[in-house]
C-alpha cells in the first residue's frame, strides 16, 4: 500500500484516474458512500441498497411481504417457532463454490458471535439461544440454528415473531463466504476479492466516486444488465443534477427543494416510508420532567403548515411515534399529537412554572433541521408565549450531547429496521442506548417485554399499542412528521416497486427499449 | 522625530497618494456607503414594519414585490432586512476577524523579526509548520467548546488567518532592523522593548493596515465556507456568507429563486471588491518606491 | 543553491513528524468519536470496534504505535469511517484525480491572469485594466459555491455544452478547473500587474526601450522575468492547495479528490485519514514553496539562497 502512495505522490498515472471503462447499463446514485461490505456490520441506508446487488438471502423483500430468494419456500410449525427453509438446488458464492444450508447457518453464527462483535446481532434476538450467545454467556453452537441437510435449514425461536420472515430479508442473514473471510481478514471486501451470492459482484469501488457491480455468473438467473454503477454523491442538488442530464437511471432520494415543481412528473416516487421525524425531551432538566409541559409543547406545534411549507416533499403530519404502515398494527389515538394552541395554553398553565417556558432547541448542521427548528422556534414563541433558542451542532458533537443528556429538546428521525412497531418502540425502553432522553417507564417496558413473549399477533399488537400510548401521553417525544421515500427512476426503467422501507432489488430492474 | 525616517514617509503624504487613486477612493465611498446603510437600514425597516426574523410562511419563496422589495426567502422573510442584518454581521466578522489576525500575526511576525538570529528562524519554523494544519479541526474544536456564537467565530477565523500577517510583519521587521535609526538607538542602549514601541510599530503600522483591507475579504469569504459547511453562524443571526449558502441551495435547474443568490452575491462581491481597492489604494500609497 | 534545497528537504521528515503528531493530538481532542452515531451501537459492539482500531489502549501507546507505523512503511492505518480501506489505499485513489484536476485549474489561473496582468500594466488605461478588474470581481468577492454553481447552471443546463458533474472525460474537468482556478487567476493578475509596473519603471526597461528594443519584446523578454516574482511566490502555497483539492468544488462536481477526504475526516472522526490528508498537504505545499524559492532564484539574479 505504500508503494501505492508514493506511486501517487509521484504522479504516476496522473491522468490515468480519467479512465474508467466502458459505461454501465445502469446508473444509480446513492448520497452516501457505502461503510462496509460486510453484511453484519451494515447499518447504512447506502449499505444496504448496495448489499441487495452483491447478495441474496433466504427471503428477498417484494412489495407485499417476503418473496423467495434462495430459499424456494418455507414452513412455519403450528406454534409458530420453528421455520424450515428449503433452498433452491444448485446455489453457488460468486467464486463458483458451492452454497448450502451450512454455509447459511454458520454465516448467522458468525454474526451472534461476540468475537465478530456485529452492529445488527441484536437483530437475532428471539432465535433460540441468540441473546446468551450475543452476550457472551453461551457457545455459538447453542443458536438455534441447524442445517440437517445441505438444502434444509430450521431455525428454532424463543417465542413467535411475525415480523420474523421479513427479518430474514436484511443484510446480516445473508450468506457470507467465510473461507475468504478467514483467508483474507483485514481485506476480504476489496473489490475482486469479495465473494457473494446475488445477481452482482463487485468489480471496483473507488470512495466518493462509483462501485462498479458486474453480473454474477453463478447466479441463479441471469442478471437484466450486464454493469451497473452505484454513484456515491455527496451533494443532493449535483446528485439530482446528474439525474437530471440523463447520466443516472435511478436516483434514490431527490433533493425537497425540487419536489414541488416535479411532482406532477411520472418518473418521480413518493412513497410513504417507515421512518420519523421527532424532537427527543430530555426529562432529566426542569420543567420538561413535567409531562403537562411536554403535551403543552406538542399540542403547540402546527405539523400541518410544518409539512406543507418546510419540508414539502409530501410528508405527514405524524399523529402517532410509529408511522401507521406497519402491517397489523394500529398507532394509538391519541389527543396530545395534534394542534390545538389553546388546550397547549391549559396544558401549560396547569403546570404552574415559576417562571416563562424556556427552551432551547439543539439540531445538527444539515439544512432541514434548521428549518424545521426556525418554524418550531415560531411557533412555540407564538402560541406559548415561550423563549425558544437554537443551538446548532456539528454532527459529533449533537451526538455527544443527546448522549450526555446536554439538551432540552432535540430533532431527532428513526428509520425502521424492519417492518414492526417493536424497531421503533423498542429505543425508548429504559436501557436503550438510544433512548438519551433520561425517560424510563417500568409499565412501558414491561408492556414491550409481554409483546416480545406474546404468541397470539393480535395481542401483541394491542401490548404494542399500549406502549406507544404511553410514550406518546407520558414520554420524551414529540412526533412531527412522517417521512416519505423519494425515487426518480428514469421512464424506459421497469420492474420498480414502492415498498414502506423503500427497498429495492436491483436486479428486478429492467429497460424497455 | 522627522518624518524622512519613516519608512514610507509621512502619513499625510500616503493619504493624499491615496485620495489620488480613483478606484480606491470609490471602494471607500461604497464600503462606508454599505455600512451606513447596514447600520441604519434595519431600523427604518422596522418603522415600516418588516423585520428580518419574522417568519410568514404563507410569503414562502416571494419574488421581489411591493411588500418584499428584494423577495422573501425559504421562510417568508423580508430577504432586504436580512441582508442588511447580515451585512452588520460580515463586516463585523470581517473587520474583527482580521483585527485579531492582524495583532496577533503582527505582534509574533514583529517580536520573532526583533529577535532575530536563531530565534527568529525558530519562530517562522512554527509559522511554517502551522500552515500545515487542518485549520477544520480548530473551528470545530473552538466551536464545540466555547459554543457557537458569533464571538467564537470571530476568534476562530482570527486563528486560522494569522499566519501570513505574521510573516509580511516579520519581513518588514527585518528590514528595519538594520536600517540606521535602529541601529543608532541600540547603540544608544535602548531596550528591545523600547525600539520596538518607539520605532517599530510605527512604520509596521501602515503595511498591515494595507494588509487588513485583504484580509478582510478573506474573512468574510472563509465564514461564507464554514457556513456552506453548516459550521458558520448560527439562526437567528444572519451573515452575507449564510445568505449566500442559502440562495445556492435553493438553485436547481428546475426553478431559479434568482433574488435569493443574486442580492447576496452583488452584496458581497462589492463589498470584497471594494475593500479590494482600498487594499490595492493603500498599499500603492505606501509604497516607499513611490514616496515623495 | 542545490545546498539550500538539501538543507531544506533535510527538515522535511521533522515538520512532517510535528505535523502528524499536531493532527494525531487534535483530532482526538474533537467532542465525539469516529463510532457515534445517531443509531448507537450496542456497548458490546462499541467495545470491540474500538479494540478493533486500538481506540482503547492510552493514548501515547496508540501515538507510539502509529508512528512505528508511518515510520516502518510509510503506512499510515486503516481508516475508521470506510471499513477494510486503508488510509494509504484511499489517498491513492483521490490524490491522483486531485492532482489532475489542480494542474488544470492551475494552468487556467496561470494561463488567463498571467497576460491580463502584463497587459494592464503595458497600458495602464484601457480595456485590459478594466477586464482584470472584472476578473478579480468574479475570483476573488464571491464564494466558490457561488461561482461553481452559477457556472453549472449556465454551462451545463441553459447551454448544455459541458457535463454538469462527474470525472471521467476530458470535459468533465472543464468546469471544476475553472471554478477552481478563477480565484488564483484573479491574484495572479494583481500580483503579475504590480510586479510588471514595478519592472518596467526599473533602469534596465528603460535602457531597452532607448536602445529599440522592441516594446512587446521588453515586456515579455526582460521585464516578465522580473515582474512575475510576486506571483512566482505566491503560486507556490496556491498551487499546494489547489493540487490537495477543494471540497466546495467537489462536492458541487461530485469529483472523487483528496478535499472531500480532509473535511470529511475532521467531521467523520477519521483519525487516521485526517492525519493522511495533513501530511499529504504539508509534504505537497513544502516542496512547492521550494520549488518556487528556486524558481525565483532562478530568474531573479539579484537573489542568493543561503
Amino acid at each position: 500500500m505504500g508503494t501505492g502512495l508514493r506511486a501517487g505522490l509521484l504522479g504516476i498515472g496522473l491522468f490515468a484516474s480519467c479512465a474508467r471503462g466502458p459505461r454501465a447499463d445502469f446508473v444509480a446514485v446513492l448520497w452516501t458512500e457505502v461503510e462496509t461490505f460486510d453484511p453484519a456490520q451494515m447499518t447504512g441506508v447506502a449499505d444496504g441498497s448496495v448489499a441487495r446487488a452483491l447478495w441474496e438471502g433466504l427471503l428477498v423483500p417484494g412489495d407485499r411481504g417476503p418473496e423467495p430468494g434462495i430459499a424456494e419456500r418455507f414452513d412455519v410449525s403450528d406454534d409458530g417457532l420453528a421455520y424450515t427453509f428449503h433452498l433452491r438446488d444448485g446455489l453457488r458464492f460468486s467464486d463458483g463454490s458451492t452454497l448450502d444450508a451450512a454455509d447459511v447457518a454458520r454465516s448467522w453464527a458468525r454474526v451472534v458471535d461476540p468475537e465478530t462483535a456485529a452492529n445488527n446481532a441484536a437483530l437475532f434476538d428471539g432465535i433460540r439461544g441468540a441473546r446468551d450467545v450475543r452476550e457472551g454467556r453461551v457457545p455459538v453452537a447453542s443458536l438455534g440454528v441447524v442445517a440437517p441437510d445441505p438444502r434444509t435449514l430450521v431455525v428454532t425461536l424463543e417465542t413467535p415473531i411475525a415480523s420474523f420472515p421479513d427479518r430474514v430479508t436484511l443484510p446480516p442473514f445473508y450468506p457470507v463466504h467465510l473461507a475468504s473471510i478467514a483467508s483474507h481478514p483485514d481485506d476480504w471486501q476489496q473489490p475482486g476479492r469479495l465473494v457473494c451470492n446475488g445477481p452482482y459482484v463487485l468489480e471496483s469501488w473507488r470512495v466518493n466516486d462509483r462501485m462498479r457491480l458486474v453480473r454474477n455468473p453463478y447466479f441463479r438467473e441471469r442478471a437484466p444488465f450486464g454493469r451497473i454503477d452505484f454513484l456515491s454523491v455527496e451533494s443532493p442538488m449535483t446528485a439530482f443534477n446528474l439525474y437530471a442530464t440523463g447520466q443516472a437511471d435511478w436516483l434514490a432520494s431527490v433533493p425537497r427543494d425540487v419536489i414541488p415543481d416535479i411532482r406532477d412528473r411520472p418518473d418521480l416516487h413518493i412513497e410513504p416510508y417507515l421512518g420519523v421525524c421527532f424532537y427527543r425531551i430530555n426529562v432529566t432538566r426542569k420543567p420538561f420532567d413535567d409531562p403537562r409541559v411536554r403535551r403543552a409543547l406538542s399540542l403547540a406545534i402546527d405539523r400541518d403548515a410544518l409539512v406543507r411549507h418546510v419540508t414539502r416533499a409530501g410528508e405527514r403530519p405524524a399523529t402517532s411515534f410509529v408511522p401507521p404502515l406497519v402491517p397489523g398494527y394500529d398507532p394509538p389515538t391519541t389527543s396530545f399529537v395534534r394542534f390545538d394552541p389553546a388546550t397547549a395554553r391549559a396544558c401549560l398553565a396547569e403546570a404552574r412554572l415559576s417562571s416563562p417556558l424556556d427552551v432551547e432547541i439543539l439540531y445538527a448542521s444539515a439544512d432541514v433541521n434548521r428549518e424545521v427548528a426556525l418554524a418550531l422556534q415560531d411557533q412555540w414563541s407564538r402560541q406559548l408565549g415561550a423563549r425558544v433558542r437554537l443551538r446548532n451542532q456539528e454532527w459529533k458533537v449533537y451526538i455527544q450531547s443527546t448522549k450526555s443528556c446536554d439538551y432540552d429538546v432535540a430533532r431527532s428521525s428513526w428509520i425502521a429496521d424492519y417492518p414492526d412497531a417493536e424497531s421503533f418502540l423498542d429505543v425508548f425502553r429504559g436501557d436503550d442506548p438510544n433512548n438519551r432522553t433520561g425517560w424510563r417507564s417500568d409499565r412501558y417496558d414491561a408492556l414491550l417485554e409481554a409483546a416480545s413473549r406474546v404468541r397470539d399477533r393480535a395481542r401483541r399488537s394491542k401490548l404494542l399499542s399500549e406502549a406507544e400510548r404511553i410514550l406518546l401521553e407520558e414520554g420524551p417525544v414529540l412526533p412531527l412528521y412522517f417521512m416519505v421515500s423519494t425515487n426518480l427512476v428514469r421512464p424506459s426503467i421497469v420492474g420498480f416497486e414502492s415498498s414502506p422501507m423503500d427497498w429495492h432489488l436491483p436486479h428486478r430492474l429492467r429497460r424497455t427499449a | 522625530m522627522p518624518a524622512s525616517i519613516h519608512a514610507f514617509g509621512s502619513v499625510d503624504a500616503a493619504l493624499s497618494r491615496f485620495r489620488r487613486e480613483p478606484l480606491a477612493r470609490a471602494g471607500l465611498i461604497v464600503l462606508v456607503a454599505l455600512a451606513a446603510t447596514c447600520v441604519v437600514g434595519p431600523a427604518i425597516l422596522d418603522r415600516l414594519g418588516i423585520a428580518a426574523r419574522t417568519i410568514d410562511l404563507e410569503a414562502q419563496f416571494e419574488p421581489p414585490s411591493f411588500h418584499h422589495w428584494l423577495g422573501a426567502d425559504r421562510q417568508g422573510r423580508d430577504l432586504l432586512a436580512r441582508l442588511l442584518e447580515g451585512g452588520r454581521l460580515s463586516l463585523a466578522i470581517g473587520i474583527l476577524g482580521a483585527s485579531v489576525s492582524l495583532a496577533l500575526g503582527g505582534a509574533y511576525g514583529a517580536a520573532a523579526g526583533l529577535a532575530g538570529g536563531r530565534t527568529d528562524r525558530t519562530m517562522m519554523r512554527v509559522v511554517d509548520l502551522l500552515y500545515g494544519l487542518p485549520y477544520m479541526v480548530i473551528v470545530i474544536l473552538l466551536g464545540a467548546y466555547l459554543g457557537r456564537s458569533v464571538l467564537v467565530l470571530f476568534l476562530a477565523l482570527g486563528l486560522v488567518e494569522w499566519l501570513t500577517p505574521a510573516r509580511i510583519a516579520r519581513g518588514e521587521v527585518a528590514r528595519f532592523r538594520e536600517r540606521e535609526f535602529v541601529l543608532a538607538a541600540r547603540a544608544l542602549g535602548s531596550t528591545n522593548r523600547a525600539i520596538f514601541r518607539r520605532h517599530l510599530v510605527r512604520n509596521l503600522l501602515p503595511v498591515l493596515v494595507a494588509y487588513l483591507a485583504l484580509t478582510v475579504p478573506r474573512v468574510i469569504l472563509f465564514e461564507a465556507f464554514l457556513s456552506y459547511l453548516g459550521l458558520g453562524v448560527q439562526p437567528p443571526d444572519v451573515s452575507w456568507g449564510l445568505l449566500a449558502a442559502d440562495g445556492v441551495q435553493a438553485l436547481t435547474p428546475v426553478r431559479v429563486y434568482w433574488w435569493l443568490v443574486l442580492f447576496p452575491a452583488a452584496a458581497l462581491a462589492l463589498t470584497l471588491l471594494s475593500l479590494n481597492w482600498v487594499g490595492e489604494g493603500l498599499r500603492a500609497a505606501l509604497d516607499p518606491k513611490r514616496r515623495a | 543553491m542545490l545546498r539550500f534545497a538539501v538543507r531544506r528537504l533535510a527538515f522535511l521528515p521533522v515538520a512532517v513528524f510535528v505535523i502528524l503528531s499536531a493532527a494525531f493530538f487534535l483530532v482526538r481532542t474533537l467532542p465525539g468519536g469516529p463510532f457515534d452515531r445517531e443509531r448507537s451501537l450496542p456497548p458490546a459492539v462499541q467495545k470491540r470496534v474500538r479494540e478493533a482500531y486500538h481506540l482503547d489502549e492510552p493514548v501515547w501507546r496508540q501515538y507510539v504505535r502509529y508512528l512505528e507505523g508511518v515510520a516502518a512503511d510509510l503506512d499510515f492505518g486503516p481508516s475508521t469511517r470506510y471499513a477494510n480501506r486503508s488510509v494509504n489505499g484511499l489517498l491513492a485513489d483521490s490524490l491522483p484525480t486531485s492532482f489532475a484536476l489542480g494542474a488544470a485549474a492551475l494552468a487556467f489561473a496561470v494561463l488567463l491572469g498571467a497576460p491580463i496582468g502584463v497587459w494592464s500594466a503595458a497600458r495602464p488605461r484601457g480595456a485590459l485594466p478594466l477586464l482584470s478588474t472584472t476578473l478579480a470581481l468574479v475570483g476573488v468577492a464571491l464564494p466558490s459555491f457561488v461561482v461553481a454553481s452559477l457556472l453549472l447552471l449556465l454551462f451545463g443546463f441553459v447551454l448544455e455544452w459541458l457535463p454538469v458533474a462527474g470525472w471521467g472525460t476530458p470535459a468533465h474537468v472543464v468546469l471544476p478547473a475553472i471554478a477552481l482556478g478563477l480565484p488564483v487567476a484573479a491574484v495572479v493578475a494583481r500580483l503579475v500587474r504590480v510586479g510588471m509596473i514595478d519592472a518596467l519603471s526599473q533602469d534596465f526597461a528603460r535602457t531597452a526601450r532607448a536602445d529599440g528594443v522592441a516594446p512587446s519584446r521588453i515586456l515579455w523578454r526582460h521585464a516578465f522575468r522580473i515582474g512575475c516574482l510576486p506571483a512566482v511566490s505566491y503560486l507556490g502555497p496556491a498551487a499546494a492547495s489547489v493540487l490537495t483539492g477543494s471540497f466546495v468544488v467537489e462536492k458541487i462536481f461530485a469529483i472523487p479528490g483528496m478535499g472531500a477526504h480532509f473535511v470529511n475526516s475532521v467531521l467523520n472522526r477519521d483519525a487516521p485519514l485526517l492525519v493522511g490528508c495533513a501530511v499529504t498537504y504539508f509534504v505537497v505545499l513544502y516542496v512547492m514553496n521550494l520549488f518556487s524559492d528556486l524558481v525565483h532564484a532562478g530568474l531573479d539574479p539579484r537573489i542568493r539562497l543561503r
